[in-house]
């Protein structure tokens, strides 16, 4: 038994329900005559390709972790190959670092398990994206923050943290630059 | 030498780099798509690895592109 990641990226023309049906069908087949088990089932629905892929340009994405006996395995991809209506798929082994609970919990939007773990990030994007995946939510979790004085702790630290790292990275640069002048000093 | 930018995973601690995330990855590509070396983004070693087998795999599944900007 393995724990296993898989991706499947159906045509777009598919309707929800269809994508449904085909992902019972392929999850039957991991866990037939026992062992298997769906841990984790995340739909990222229709979303554009980076490139067109057999003429389409959009597709279904689905993400699902899984543990399953090798040979079951092997049958999926079986199965799967000779789906017309799949236009791409990859199964990888499900990084042991990263256990099944932690990783569904901030993966609602495309792949922000990572960076939704992360606090005190101090890059813009990451942020920005974890605050289009909570959407509202987080956007009232912060409004509510301001209002009371009381919790306005949070957005200090966060402000600190980002306007350190910066100035962190000015200094590195001024020490090297100090440096370089100091050796042509030497050089003159 | 010139000061060596910290590695942006080893920063936010991130063990793993997540091939689904395609909009970090992102930073590490070229405008064309190339991955980009480790001297451009300051990377460690271990991490640089991951990004670049992360890139591959979400080159395949189509959130990134193989070559950017190209369009036939």
């Amino acid at each position: 038994m393995r724990d296993y990641e898989i991706v499947y990226i159906f045509r777009s023309t598919f309707s929800p329900e269809e994508v449904e049906t085909k992902l019972e069908r392929y999850h039957g087949i991991l866990t037939d005559g026992g062992g298997g088990e769906i841990s984790a089932l995340v739909q990222w629905g229709r979303r554009q390709l980076a490139y067109p892929i057999d003429k389409q340009t959009n597709g279904h994405y689905v993400v699902a972790q899984f543990t399953a006996r090798p040979e079951r395995l092997a049958e999926l991809e079986r199965v799967l190959k000779l789906e017309d209506d799949l236009l791409r798929y990859l199964v990888v082994l499900s990084e042991g670092e990263m256990p099944l609970p932690e990783a569904i919990a901030p993966t609602p939007t495309p792949g922000a398990a990572p960076d939704g773990a992360a606090p005190a990030t101090t890059d813009e994007k990451p942020e920005a994206k974890e605050a289009a995946a909570e959407g509202d939510a987080a956007g009232d979790d912060e409004s509510a923050a301001a209002t009371e004085a009381g919790d306005a702790e949070t957005p200090e630290t966060e402000a600190s943290a980002d306007g350190d790292a910066p100035a962190a990275g000015e200094d590195a640069e001024a020490e090297t630059e100090d440096a370089d002048s100091g050796d042509e000093e030497k050089e003159a | 030498m010139a000061f060596r930018k910290a590695c942006r995973f080893c920063e936010n601690k991130i063990a793993r780099v997540d091939y689904k995330d395609e909009q970090t990855l992102d930073r590490f590509i070229s405008d064309r798509g190339k991955i980009l070396p480790r001297r451009a983004t300051g990377t460690c070693a271990r991490h640089q690895r991951q990004v670049a087998t992360a890139i591959k795999r979400a080159r395949y599944l189509a959130l990134l592109p193989y070559i950017r900007g190209y369009h036939s």
